[in-house]
C-alpha cells in the first residue's frame, strides 16, 4: 500500500521546490447570514447555553454548519439534512416559545434561515472549486471528515468528474507518497495536520473556505531551533514553501472579534474526552454482585464513537498497525502502547455481543461450553461477594493468609472480571477456592477453568491468523481511506469484525462497568463557545 | 565541498564523492519503467550526508543530525550506503609500498588474513602467520637484476617430521600488500592452530557495481566485518529499499553495471554467514534493547523515522546519530521537541563540517555536537 519508489519520492522533493499554496474564498450570502446569525445566537445564550433545550437544538445547527464548511456537498444533501431534523428543529422552536422566550424568535430566524439554504439546494465550495480547474484536468480534494468521502463520490458522479478527482482523507494523504497537481484542501487551514501545508503532496494547494470561516494561511516556523542559522551557512540552499499573500488582502483580516467572521474552532465540533471519561465513571452506578468494575481507557474512533478498553496487565486488544509491515500489521496490544491510527478489531455493530473472542471460543468448547462458562461464572460470583462482604482489604490478606502469592488490588480486580480467565499461579487460584469453600474441587476447577483459558487462546490465535490473511490479501486502500472496513471470517464460523480506526486515546484511565468494553457509543460532540 | 549546479536541460550533477575513483556523477537508477534515469540531487544529497558525517571523528564528542523530511523512503538507506562508502574508501590503502614496508616489520608468528583470489574457488581468506621475509629476482639468472622482497605467509601447519620444515606458504609480493589484514591479537590464531590442510572461507565476491560505485577492492570490502553504520527501522520496508531497487553506475545508461545498494551496505542481518557486512539494521519496534556485543560500537546510528528515535535513542551513546524524521509520521512534533531540547544543551562548537551539502527543498536540519559519555 505504501510501495515507494525513488521516481515517486522524486515527484515528492520536485513538489517542495516551489509549491503554490493559495487560500480560495466561496461567496455565499444566505449561509453566511445563517452562520453569522447562530454565531450571535449563541453567543447571547450565557446562562442557558448548557440547558436540555438548547444543547440539542443547537448541536443539530452547528453540526450542519460544520458539514457545509467542511464538503463541498449540497446544502439540501440528506447525509446532513433531513425533514426528520427539521421537524426537531420545529418542536425545539415550541420548547423555546414556552421555555426561553425571548430567544424563541431569533431561533426561529436561524431556522427559516436553514431552510431557504435547504431550498436553494446550491453547492458554493464546489463551484468555487471547479471555477479553478480547467476542463478535463485532473485533481484531488482533501477533507477533514472520512464520512463525507462517499457522499462527495456520490456528487462526483452525478457531475461525471469521478474520473477526473480524486477524494482524500487526511491518513490517505499521509501514509501515501503519491503527489497531485492540485489539490484543494475544504475548510479552515487549522483543521488539517501541519504536514498538509509544511510539506505539500501536489504543486498547487488550495485552501478553500468560506469568506465568514476565519483563520489564515500562515508561515509555518522552522520545526528545529537552528535551522535558521544552519540554512544562512548553506548559501545554495533552496527556497523553501511559497504562499501567494495576493487573495488574502482581498478578504476581511481575521481579528478576534472581528464582526463579520467566525473562528474555525467555533466552527469544528470537538470531542472532550476527559469529561466524557468522567460522565462514564458516574454512571452505572448499580453496583450488584455481578456487576464488574474495571480500569479502561477511552478511544475516540473516527466514525464518532468512542469505545472503552480495558487497561490492566495481560489485557490487550486486536489491532491492525498499517504502520508495520507483513505478518506484525494485525497484533495485541496493551491499552497503554494504542495509538491513533491504528484500527481497534470490534464486532459489528449489529451484533449485541461486545466479545469476538467468546462465542468462538464456545464454538471450540462445543457441548462442554454451557457448562464450563457455569462454572467459570460461579466461583467469579462467588469471589465478588466475598469481596462485598469482607472488604477488598481484608479478602486480600485472608488470600495470602491462604497462601496466595499475589494478592492485591489490582490482581484481586483481575480475579474477579469475567475477562480474565484465571490466575498465573496455582497458588493463588487455591487460595480462591479454599476462601469461597471450593478447595476440595481446586484440582478439578483449576484443569477446567485451564480448558476455557486454552480455547481462549486458540480462538484468538485463529481470529488473528485469519485477520492477517484478510489484511494482507485484500487492498487496504478503502480502511486507510474511510478509517473503518468489514471483514467477513466466514471460514472460522464467526461473525464479522469491523476495524475502526482510532483517532484519540485518553492519556488516563477510569473504572468503568465491564459490560461497557468495547462496546461504541456515540460520543457527545461539544462545540466552542466564543 | 560538494556543490550542485544544474545544467540547461534542469538535470542536476554531483560532484565526485571523494578522488578515489568513486564517481557518483554517473549514478542511475531504474524508473518505474523500466527506464535508467540519472539519480536526483535529493538522493545524492543523503548519499553526502551520510559519507560527511563518516569522516567525522569520534573520539570526545559526537555529532547529532535531525533531518525533516517530506517522505521518509530511502533516505536512510542512501545516507547509510554513502556512510559505508566513505568508511571503505578512508581504508584504501593508497600507499601500497609504504603499507608492504610495514608488513615486513611485523614480528615473526604474527596473526594475519590473507585474501586470495583461487582461480577454481574464487576469493577465499586464509588465516595464517607472518612467518618471515624473502627474496627473489624477475630475472634469477642475471645477478644484477634487482631483487624483490616477498612476504611470507604460513596458512598450514606442517606436516613432516622435521618440524623446522614449514607448512603451505604464499608469498605476497608489495602490489598486493593490501591482499594481508593483520589481525587483532585477540583475533589471531598461533602457528600450532593452524590447520593441517589450508582451505580457507569463501569471500562474497565483490560485485562490478559496488567496486565501482566505492572505488574499493575486494580486500578492502573483506578487511574487516564492522558495523560501520547502524539503521534503526523497519527491516522488511528497508530489505525493499536497498535490495529491490536498482542502480546502475556507468558512462551512460547504455553501459551500466548493474546493482542494489545491499551489494555496497552487506548489511550483517541479510546475510547468511553473517561475515564480511558494514552495516546492520536494528528492528525500530524490538521488545528487547540492542545487543551491543554484537553490534559494536557503529560509527554511525541512523534512525529511520521517530518511533525508533523516541525509543532507543538512549542506546546508542558512542555513535554519530543521524536521525531521519519524516513530516507526516504521527511523532513528528514529539522527536522535533526532544531534538530541539538536546539542542539547547548542546556543545559550543556548532561550525558545519567540511563538505556538508546543501539542504534539499523541502529538507530541515539540526545539527550539533554533544560530549560523549
Amino acid at each position: 500500500m505504501n510501495t515507494a519508489t525513488i521516481e515517486v519520492v522524486s515527484r515528492l522533493y520536485e513538489t517542495q521546490r516551489q509549491p503554490l499554496i493559495q487560500p480560495l474564498r466561496a461567496q455565499h450570502e444566505p449561509f453566511k447570514q445563517f452562520s453569522l446569525q447562530l454565531q450571535k445566537f449563541l453567543q447571547g445564550l450565557h446562562a442557558i447555553k448548557e440547558s436540555e433545550v438548547v444543547v440539542p437544538s443547537l448541536r443539530i445547527l452547528r453540526r450542519y454548519r460544520f458539514d457545509m464548511c467542511a464538503a463541498p456537498i449540497n446544502f439540501a444533501h440528506p447525509s446532513v439534512i433531513s425533514s426528520d431534523i427539521l421537524e426537531r428543529l420545529d418542536g425545539f422552536a415550541e420548547k423555546y416559545q414556552s421555555a426561553y422566550p425571548g430567544h424563541h424568535e431569533k431561533f426561529i430566524h436561524i431556522v427559516q434561515a436553514l431552510k431557504t439554504l435547504i431550498e436553494s439546494d446550491s453547492n458554493p465550495l464546489f463551484a468555487e472549486i471547479l471555477n479553478h480547474v480547467p476542463s478535463g484536468s485532473e485533481f484531488a480534494i482533501l477533507l477533514k471528515e472520512s464520512r463525507h468521502i462517499k457522499v462527495l463520490e456520490q456528487i462526483l458522479i452525478k457531475n461525471r468528474l469521478e474520473q477526473q478527482v480524486t477524494v482524500l482523507s487526511q491518513n490517505q494523504l499521509r501514509r501515501g507518497n503519491a503527489c497531485y497537481d492540485t489539490v484543494f484542501v475544504v475548510g479552515a487551514a487549522s483543521w488539517f495536520p501541519e504536514f498538509v501545508l509544511r510539506a505539500p503532496r501536489a504543486k498547487k494547494t488550495y485552501v478553500i473556505s468560506y469568506s465568514w470561516l476565519g483563520g489564515r494561511i500562515t508561515a509555518f516556523r522552522p520545526a528545529f531551533d537552528g535551522w535558521e542559522k544552519l540554512r544562512a551557512s548553506c548559501p545554495e540552499s533552496s527556497s523553501s514553501v511559497s504562499v501567494l499573500q495576493s487573495l488574502e488582502t482581498e478578504v476581511a483580516s481575521v481579528n478576534e472579534g472581528a464582526v463579520d467572521e467566525i473562528s474555525p474552532d467555533d466552527v469544528a465540533p470537538q470531542i472532550n474526552l476527559p469529561e466524557v471519561m468522567t460522565e462514564a465513571s458516574h454512571a452505572g452506578a448499580d453496583q450488584s454482585d455481578d456487576q464488574v468494575f474495571v480500569a479502561a481507557r477511552l478511544c475516540r474512533l473516527e466514525d464518532g464513537t468512542g469505545v472503552f478498553v480495558e487497561d490492566r496487565v495481560g489485557a490487550r486488544s486486536l489491532v491492525i498497525d498499517l504502520e508495520e509491515e507483513d505478518r506484525s500489521k494485525v497484533k495485541r496490544v496493551a491499552a497503554g502502547d494504542l495509538r491513533s491510527g491504528m484500527f481497534i478489531i470490534l464486532r459489528s455493530h449489529e451484533d449485541d455481543e461486545a466479545d469476538y473472542i467468546v462465542p468462538l471460543a464456545n464454538g471450540l468448547l462445543g457441548t462442554r461450553a454451557n457448562g464450563l462458562r457455569k462454572f467459570q461464572s460461579k466461583w467469579k460470583t462467588a469471589l465478588r461477594r466475598a469481596v462485598t462482604q469482607r472488604g477488598t482489604a481484608t479478602t486480600i490478606r485472608i488470600l495470602i493468609e491462604k497462601g496466595s502469592i499475589r494478592a492485591n488490588e489490582v490482581n484481586l480486580a483481575n480475579w474477579m472480571s469475567e475477562r480474565s480467565i484465571r490466575t498465573e499461579d496455582r497458588r493463588d487460584f487455591n487460595a480462591i477456592m479454599d476462601l469461597i469453600g471450593l478447595l476440595s474441587d481446586a484440582d478439578k476447577c483449576w484443569a477446567l477453568s485451564g480448558e476455557i483459558d486454552r480455547a481462549h487462546r486458540r480462538a484468538g490465535r485463529l481470529v488473528r491468523k485469519q485477520l492477517m490473511r484478510l489484511v494482507n490479501d485484500i487492498d487496504l486502500t478503502e480502511l486507510e481511506r474511510l478509517g473503518t472496513m468489514r471483514f467477513e471470517l466466514e471460514e472460522l464460523g464467526a461473525r464479522p469484525l469491523l476495524a475502526v480506526r482510532v483517532a484519540e486515546i485518553s492519556h488516563g484511565n477510569i473504572n468503568i462497568s465491564q459490560s461497557r468494553l468495547h462496546r461504541p457509543f456515540d460520543l457527545p460532540e461539544v462545540f466552542g463557545f466564543s | 565541498m560538494n556543490s550542485f549546479t544544474a545544467d540547461s536541460e534542469g538535470n542536476e550533477k554531483a560532484a565526485c564523492l571523494t578522488n578515489c575513483g568513486s564517481d557518483l556523477q554517473r549514478l542511475f537508477f531504474q524508473s518505474d519503467s523500466g527506464e535508467w534515469k540519472l539519480l536526483p540531487s535529493w538522493a545524492h544529497f543523503f548519499f553526502n550526508l551520510g559519507s560527511v558525517l563518516e569522516v567525522q571523528p569520534l573520539s570526545k564528542e559526537r555529532i547529532v543530525m535531525g533531518v525533516a523530511l517530506p517522505a521518509r523512503p530511502f533516505a536512510s538507506s542512501l545516507a547509510a550506503t554513502g556512510a559505508v562508502i566513505a568508511s571503505l574508501q578512508a581504508n584504501l590503502q593508497s600507499d601500497l609500498q609504504s603499507y608492504f614496508d610495514e608488513l615486513c616489520k611485523m614480528p615473526h608468528g604474527t596473526g594475519v588474513v590473507l585474501l586470495r583470489n583461487d582461480k577454481d574457488d574464487g576469493p577465499r581468506q586464509y588465516p595464517g602467520v607472518f612467518a618471515g621475509l624473502d627474496e627473489t629476482s624477475l630475472t634469477p639468472w642475471d645477478k644484477s637484476s634487482p631483487k624483490i622482497r616477498l612476504i611470507r605467509i604460513q596458512v598450514s601447519r606442517s606436516t613432516m617430521s622435521d618440524t623446522k620444515a614449514g607448512g603451505r606458504v604464499f608469498m605476497v609480493d608489495a602490489k598486493r600488500a593490501d591482499t594481508i589484514r593483520v589481525l587483532d591479537p585477540a583475533e589471531a590464531i598461533s602457528l600450532k592452530e593452524l590447520p593441517n590442510t589450508p582451505s580457507g572461507s569463501s569471500v562474497r565476491s565483490l560485485s562490478e557495481f559496488a567496486r565501482r560505485i566505492t572505488g574499493a577492492g575486494m580486500s578492502q570490502y573483506v578487511a574487516r566485518s564492522k558495523v560501520v553504520c547502524l539503521i534503526v527501522g523497519s527491516p522488511g520496508t528497508l530489505n525493499r529499499e536497498i535490495k529491490e531497487v536498482k542502480y546502475g553506475i556507468g558512462s551512460d545508461s547504455l553501459n551500466l553495471f548493474e546493482g542494489n545498494l545491499g551489494e555496497v551496505l552487506r548489511v550483517r542481518r541479510f546475510s547468511k554467514t553473517r561475515r564480511q557486512f558494514h552495516s546492520d539494521i536494528f528492528t525500530a519496534a524490538s521488545k528487547w534493547p540492542p545487543r551491543q556485543a554484537a553490534l559494536g560500537i557503529p560509527d554511525i546510528v541512523i534512525f529511520d523515522g521517530a518511533a525508533g528515535f523516541m525509543k532507543w535513542r538512549d542506546s546508542f551513546q558512542k555513535s554519530h546519530l543521524l536521525i531521519m524524521l519524516d513530516q507526516t509520521e504521527p511523532l513528528f512534533m514529539e522527536a522535533v521537541q526532544r531534538l530541539n531540547y538536546e539542542y539547547s544543551c548542546r556543545l559550543e562548537n556548532d561550525v558545519l563540517p567540511t563538505s556538508f551539502p546543501n539542504p534539499q527543498p523541502g529538507v530541515e536540519l539540526t545539527f550539533f555536537r554533544e560530549q560523549i559519555t
